[in-house]
């Protein structure tokens, strides 16, 4: 896939970010962000790391934690082993990211969007390139009542520092910043779709006709 | 004495102890120090297999030992470092082997980043390592820094190192398949700033396997002066039944490392998914004795990403964060606004300079302290070496500490008390230092200055600097006064070049009090260049000085294929230039205006044009006067602008773009004021303590600052006590908080009480994706604002 099919994938994404609707973008705000994706593009050292564990390992990498999540049991309920991710862009997007903010905010903006959307896209086809075969879809630590407390347990438990480069940061976050650490349920296909998802009632983007995967 | 061997015999390390410890039960999550309280006699075991291997160096299982990391653990970090050494010396107790096999301590990565990237101060990095080794530093015989991949980290490592134990070092990072370690530090640069903080040995582990890590293992044999070590994995893993395994065998693990192992390898183990099988192996195939290698040495500074040579060609130094003469950066200075040097030295990278020289000398300022401040904020956003500039030691000593890399040094002179105060700091922290040939006076006769350089260079090696880490400056003198002098510049830089030594000249001291300056300044750049300086330190915006180099470096065979020289000249267009010998500026200028004056400085802003709205704003200051261009110009097309957003008409980039044009534009503008009479606030603004997300704080400052309030950034994760001390220094009008997490929504809440116990009685506003109009009630702030626009306008409503 060439740069422009890519950004024309992820492009739609980044306008959601942006709050900017893709139906009325100009093509001088259409070649612009296509020229900042390009310099993204330079600046991505992508990065990605998957195990299979057993649910039981899962639930045992912290029993406190785990055991505090509904969310957690219902998502994996009937799955015996579940494919964690980990995937990063590298500290060179943040790098830019931060001379940018420094020089140029509004390609700034752009560029940051852009990555975030990039970042999921990426992961997606490193997950389509596992063929998993049945799965549900990816979720992470801070979705539902999953702690988000779980990624500083992950991040050491998988030595995912040491093999790809994410960190953890204060108040469990990570670093670099486009980084994001998933699951998957394995044996189970359940496809990302509102009608899947606990925020079904509470969902800003459903309220505007909008949906976070897709469609 | 390991010291007496290292480099001479070939040296085995052991191998993988996680993988180890896997196979004999240790589940995921579990934390594998606690074993060496719990299961002491399966960490003996480990051990004695290694050495019975062959293993001369025992590595103890402390590589997470660190009080962040163990924070989980049911052992204090401490108590587990010493079990762990304790282990290893039973095992090599029970084999006899006291005598010939030694305890490496281990020492991973912290697991978290260092600021500036993160959150980690460099001095709290430091002390978690000193607290490692400082239980144990009696009972081991070398430190092992391994699997890093942060240079940064590994520097305050190493300082803790030598500053509390007086062991040998050792460090290795990972590097991946690209070549560069995870925070983009390439081989060259590990080697330059590893070898300036004189570590006794320097490798490569983890990641990939031997053969993948063949060209990083060529690199450091073929340029590191130190012993090498490498510990790689049993090749690259793959899932077999759902498991992780390593696909080598101890056979082609070994095949595998046939093109190095007669290279010159100094000391050798494994890493992920090697056994006592693999280093048995080792044993049996490397040979007994190093291969000694020729390096020669360079003169050579590194960022934590890039080393430039000073030399082999050409490289400029950016002269311009140097408050002298420069009002506008001296008041920046005095009031902590960096954000004019953050600027420059942007600017200066783009326009092509190599490494930038960072001055903050004033009087009235804590120096030392200004460039434990300064130095981090420029590293996070260029990527070249910097140049510590201060006639001050200790702001030199404070520089070069916190600097990520090797610094270059500005300056020593031919004064031994100079000297004495400032090679102390080079030596220890691996500093490149500029030598002014001058003593008491400025030498008129080239031979006087060589004489100086000479006793530079010898006061150098008295303290163990090689002349390689030296650059000497020549001196420029002022040709109006000291006309027949700068012939001895030139003939003083030949000489040094011909001794074998770096050189730098600031250049356009030349011409001073001279009309037509850059001529002057040109013609004396190419005559030092041809004459063999190597670093100029120029004004990188000057192009008429960087094409001269360019040029240069065509005619001197450097630019071969003239491939720079092109790709920066193809666009230029040539006029022919007729210089009017008038006492005025009118004559003989171009009109700058052409596209630009068709537009007026509303339509700029409103398209955003930055890059136009000088030139116009210039343009239109000579027909209208300033307030009017504000009043009725760029305030109304802000207005105008801000409507736009709210209505959906023009989204966020367009707005923020908008916002930089009208700030330029202002900036413009008020230079035609003699009081700042149109400044608005001031506001606080900051990301809450942390919380390191600030790209929305960085937008509303931005669309602030475009409608004339003057903004005290205080950064991101910031504590609660630096809020509130900001609140006092400063009285502002208001007090602008943001956070994107929810768990940092704590930490604003705190914030506000704690601005609330101190009578702050400003609007504070808070913002950030996690924020609603409820949990602002709830955490006790004033306002909730959505986005920039609407805080705009409240602080409109609030008249602020």
């Amino acid at each position: 896939m060439d740069n422009k099919e890519i950004f024309n994938r992820i492009f739609p994404t980044a306008c959601r970010y942006m709050r900017v609707d893709p139906l009325k973008v100009d093509e001088g705000f259409n070649d612009k962000s296509f020229k900042t994706f390009e310099t993204l593009i330079d600046n991505v050292r992508f990065k990605g790391q998957h195990e299979f564990i057993s649910v039981t390992d899962l639930m045992n990498i912290d029993s406190d934690l785990t055991s505090s999540s509904e969310d957690l049991s219902f998502y994996l309920e009937g799955c015996k082993e579940v494919v964690v991710f980990a995937t990063t862009l590298g500290v060179n997007v943040d790098s830019y990211s931060k001379k940018l903010q420094a020089n140029d905010m509004g390609t700034a903006v752009i560029y940051d969007a852009l990555a975030s959307a990039l970042l999921e896209f990426m992961t997606d086809e490193y997950e389509d390139g596992l063929n998993l075969g049945a799965h549900t879809f990816r979720f992470a630590p801070g979705y539902g009542d999953i702690p988000i407390q779980l990624n500083y347990i992950i991040i050491d438990a998988l030595s995912i520092s040491k093999k790809i480069g994410i960190y953890k940061a204060s108040n469990n976050m990570m670093l670099p910043q486009k980084s994001m650490i998933t699951f998957c349920g394995m044996g189970k296909e359940v496809a990302p779709t509102c009608a899947h998802c606990i925020r079904l009632n509470n969902c800003s983007l459903r309220k505007e006709n909008l949906r976070c995967y897709n469609s | 004495m390991l010291k007496d061997l290292l480099g001479k015999k070939t040296l085995f390390f052991d191998g993988a102890m996680g993988t180890q410890l896997q196979a004999n039960g240790l589940s995921i999550g579990a934390i594998p120090e606690e074993l060496n309280i719990d299961r002491p006699e399966l960490l003996v075991m480990i051990h004695e297999n290694y050495l019975k291997a062959g293993a001369d160096f025992i590595t103890t299982n402390t590589f997470g030992a660190n009080a962040h990391k163990m924070s989980r653990a049911k052992y204090p970090n401490t108590e587990m470092i010493k079990a762990a050494v304790k282990n290893a010396d039973i095992a090599r107790k029970n084999l006899g082997r006291e005598n010939d096999s030694y305890i490496a301590l281990d020492i991973g990565p912290i697991g978290e980043l260092l600021a500036p990237i993160g959150t980690l101060s460099f001095d709290d990095a430091y002390e978690l390592f000193k607290e490692q080794i400082v239980c144990v530093k009696d009972d081991i015989d070398v430190i092992i820094f391994e699997t890093f991949g942060d240079l940064y980290e590994l520097k305050a490592g190493v300082l803790a190192a030598k500053e509390n134990c007086d062991k040998p070092i050792f460090v290795s990072v990972s590097f991946d398949k690209s070549g560069r370690t995870l925070t983009g530090t390439n081989p060259e640069t590990y080697i330059n700033v590893m070898e300036g903080l004189k570590v006794d040995a320097i490798g490569v582990n983890c990641s990939l396997g031997p053969k993948e890590l063949e060209p990083v293992i060529l690199t450091l044999l073929e340029k590191s002066h130190l012993p090498v070590l490498i510990q790689p994995n049993a090749g690259l893993p793959t899932l077999k039944d759902g498991k992780t395994v390593f696909e080598l065998t101890p056979e082609s693990f070994i095949d595998a490392l046939q093109n190095v192992i007669n290279e010159g390898i100094a000391v050798i183990g494994g890493c992920c998914g090697t056994s006592p099988e693999f280093i048995k192996a080792e044993k049996e195939s490397f040979p007994e004795f190093v291969k000694q290698r020729e390096v020669p040495l360079r003169t050579a500074v590194s960022s934590s990403t890039t080393t430039v040579y000073l030399d082999e060609s050409v490289r400029v130094c950016g002269e311009r964060l140097n408050p002298t003469g420069k009002k506008k950066l001296q008041a920046a200075l005095r009031e902590e606004n960096y954000e004019m040097l953050i600027s420059e030295a942007i600017a200066q990278e783009d326009a092509g300079a190599r490494v930038l020289d960072v001055n903050v000398g004033l009087p009235g300022i804590d120096e030392a302290a200004v460039m434990r401040k300064i130095i981090p904020m420029l590293q996070e956003v260029v990527s070249i070496p910097l140049q510590i500039d201060s006639s001050n030691a200790d702001a030199i000593e404070a520089a070069c500490r916190i600097y990520n890399g090797k610094p270059l040094i500005n300056s020593v002179n031919g004064k031994d008390a100079v000297m004495d105060a400032v090679f102390p700091t080079a030596v220890k922290y691996g500093g490149v230092v500029i030598g002014l040939a001058l003593s008491e006076e400025v030498p008129k006769l080239c031979e006087e200055r060589v004489a100086i350089a000479e006793k530079i260079i010898k006061k150098a090696e008295s303290y163990g600097l090689n002349k390689k880490d030296l650059v000497i400056d020549c001196l420029t003198l002022t040709v109006s006064a000291q006309q027949a002098e700068a012939r001895e510049t030139l003939k003083a830089l030949r000489m040094v070049t011909d001794m074998g030594l770096s050189s730098t000249l600031g250049v356009s001291n030349i011409s001073f009090g001279l009309p037509n300056r850059p001529l002057i300044n040109r013609t004396f750049l190419t005559l030092a260049m041809y004459s063999g300086l190597k670093m100029p330190i120029i004004n990188p915006l000057d192009r008429s000085l960087m094409d001269c180099i360019d040029a240069f470096n065509v005619i001197s065979n450097v630019d071969v294929g003239c491939e720079t020289y092109i790709k920066n000249q193809e666009n230029v267009v040539v006029q022919t230039v007729t210089v009017t010998k008038t006492a005025g500026s009118e004559g003989g200028a171009s009109s700058q205006g052409g596209a630009a004056s068709q537009k007026d400085v509303g339509f700029c802003i409103a398209k955003g044009l930055k890059d136009e709205i000088t030139a116009v704003t210039i343009a239109e200051l000579e027909k209208t006067d300033a307030m009017d261009l504000i009043n009725a110009t760029i305030i109304p097309a802000l207005n105008k602008v801000g409507r736009d957003y709210d209505s959906g008409k023009i989204f966020l980039p367009q707005l923020i773009q908008a916002a930089e044009t009208a700030k330029v534009a202002f900036a413009e503008v008020q230079k035609h004021f003699t009081v700042s009479s149109e400044k608005k606030g001031p506001v606080i603004l900051c990301t809450v303590e942390g919380d390191i997300h600030d790209i929305g704080k960085n937008i509303v400052k931005v669309v602030c600052e475009s409608y004339g309030y003057e903004i005290i950034d205080l950064g991101k994760d910031v504590p609660v006590d630096s809020v509130v001390d900001a609140y006092k220094e400063y009285k502002p009008k208001a007090i602008g908080l943001s956070a994107l997490m929810t768990t940092t929504v704590e930490n604003m809440k705190r914030t506000i009480a704690a601005l609330r116990a101190n009578d702050c009685d400003v609007p504070i506003l808070v913002g950030g994706a996690v924020l609603t109009d409820e949990i602002a009630k709830e955490i006790n702030a004033d306002y909730y604002t959505e986005d920039a626009m609407s805080l705009v306008n409240l602080l409109k409503e609030l008249n602020v």
